[in-house]
């Protein structure tokens, strides 16, 4: 292995963990907004008695958080798929075709936040899907199923 | 030479109605002719006369040397009597009097506003600081009403930190804009709409714009009385039948008309969200009956509250804060007990009573406790 390679390998998990993060983040951020929108509705006479930050400054950090997340995870995947390009035999991988689900997902995620076409509630809603997923993924693949992916 | 003694008498919302308590109001131009009057009193040193909507108090220094035990009480209450040109049987029955260590608890009480009729109200710490500043200008407080009122400006603000008794927004415009935060960051960047001239809704709108919102729209069914809203909002009125342009672009709506049916409906908010592209929007309805249908709360991202939503909301908060009144009187009881044990302790000379002061600014600024702030008196005196 290169000192390219090696290089190319830090930053690669790197960038994926930075995007997890920035997708916890997301995802932390749109439990609160779920939470703070259902005692709104519920008109939860205590809800004003905590101090809690806004909707829509809730809503906002979850939209940076899932764009910083995605453009990370996008760079980091892309790198990831460079060096399997050209070491693996074959990529047909159970960590690539994760790593694809999730990169669609967000991409969709950040399509709908970008247009307005859904707001509040469900882009909350997609974005605790989408740490779901990403949670399920890591755990699934490294543990379970079968990858040539080294170590996670 | 020994320590004056504390008197305080007094009338509140508690103990008469309010066709009394305006009738033994001291007006603020009559004050200082009141003071003058009050210091005639034999015995007494000085005073501070506390005169609101609720509550009329007459707090005196009294020289003990002078007067006997308790007849200070009776010309304190005499004098009352006699400025508003009553006898003194009239007060009998309608005033309180305290004095010593139950005279500064009381104070310090009121200052906390824990005998305010809307409990933790912050109106009558500025009142006590009003009656002060008016009294020490006249030239009625010295040494021993100074320490005490600044005492209890400092204690009224110590409560209201350290206790829940200021917490939450206890009325309906209030509870609206507490709402309003809890959706959107910043409301300055918001549009209101008022709809409708009511009181209510004048009352929420005025909320809104004290707590700076971006700009205000007024669709009235009568334009001028529109236009005349919207002139002393400094916003913009709106023709009723283009309530809709104006609701696309609002973010809070607030409905207070006198229709006796529904002017929003569930239908139009959903036709509504879509053109805002859901963007959310926070509805008011302050009127009774009802403008705007109920079911518009289960649109996406539409939040509607009614006047027994907001009053709920109200009743919550003063049920919380009436949950801290022990907790705010235990603080209360702390801070007088520590503050009157360095008051009647023998003062020698003047040592003493520089180092009592303690101003209530430097205190709260330092951080110093309850009960670090109480004994840090004491010494003092004791070495005195």
């Amino acid at each position: 292995m290169g000192d390219v390679e090696f290089f190319s390998i830090r930053i690669h998990t790197g960038l994926a963990l930075a995007s997890y993060a920035a997708f916890l983040l997301a995802c932390i951020s749109a439990v609160a907004y779920l939470w703070q929108e259902r005692k709104l509705k519920r008109k939860d006479p205590r809800l004003i008695q905590q101090s809690a930050p806004s909707l829509e400054a809730l809503d906002r950090l979850n939209y940076m958080a899932v764009v910083v997340g995605f453009v990370f995870f996008t760079v980091g995947v892309g790198l990831g798929l460079r060096l399997a390009i050209g070491t693996w035999d074959r990529l047909w991988d159970a960590k690539l075709l994760s790593a694809g689900t999730t990169w669609v997902l967000y991409a969709a995620l950040v399509y709908v936040r970008a247009t307005s076409t859904l707001r509040g509630r469900r882009v909350a809603l997609l974005s605790v899907l989408g740490f779901l997923l990403v949670v399920f993924f890591f755990v699934g693949v490294t543990f379970v199923l079968p990858s040539r992916h080294a170590y996670f | 030479m020994n320590s004056p003694d504390l008197v305080v008498v007094g009338l509140s919302h508690k103990t008469a109605p309010v066709a009394v308590r305006e009738r033994l109001a001291f007006p603020s131009e009559r004050t200082p002719e009141a003071l003058t009057r009050l210091r005639a009193v034999p015995g007494c040193m000085e005073g501070v006369i506390l005169s609101t909507c609720n509550r009329v108090e007459i707090y005196v220094a009294s020289d003990q040397h002078a007067c006997g035990d308790g007849l200070e009480v009776e010309s304190v209450k005499q004098f009352l009597a006699d400025f508003h040109d009553r006898s003194a049987r009239a007060l009998d029955g309608i005033c309180y009097a305290h004095s010593g260590g139950d005279g500064v608890r009381h104070l310090f009480g009121v200052a906390s506003g824990l005998d305010s009729m809307v409990v933790g109200e912050g109106e009558v710490l500025r009142q006590v600081r009003g009656a002060y500043e008016a009294a020490h200008a006249a030239g009625a407080t010295s040494r021993w009403l100074n320490r005490l009122f600044q005492r209890a400006a400092y204690v009224g603000k110590l409560v209201r930190t350290e206790t829940q008794i200021a917490r939450g927004a206890v009325s309906v415009g209030s509870v609206g804009v507490e709402l309003a935060r809890r959706i959107f960051k910043d409301l300055s960047q918001k549009r209101v709409l008022l709809i409708g001239a009511g009181e209510l809704g004048e009352l929420a709108a005025m909320h809104l714009t004290d707590h700076g919102v971006g700009r205000m729209l007024v669709a009235n069914r009568s334009w001028e009385r529109g236009c005349a809203l919207a002139e002393r909002f400094r916003g913009d009125a709106v023709a009723f039948d283009h309530r809709w342009e104006a609701m696309t672009e609002a973010d809070i709506v607030i409905a207070s008309t006198s229709a006796s049916s529904w002017i929003v409906t569930r239908f139009e908010v959903e036709a509504l969200m879509r053109q805002r592209r859901g963007r959310p929007l926070f509805l008011i309805d302050l009127s009774v009956p009802r403008n705007i249908e109920p079911s518009v709360n289960a649109v996406e991202n539409a939040y509607l509250y009614d006047i027994d939503d907001l009053q709920t909301t109200v009743e919550a908060n003063l049920a919380m804060r009436r949950s801290e009144l022990n907790r705010a009187w235990r603080l209360v009881e702390a801070e007088a007990a520590a503050f009157y044990a360095a008051w009647s302790m023998p003062v020698a000379g003047q040592h003493g009573l520089v180092g009592h002061r303690v101003d209530p600014k430097d205190a709260a600024a330092s951080g110093v406790g309850v009960h670090d702030a109480g004994t840090g008196d004491r010494p003092v005196s004791a070495a005195a």
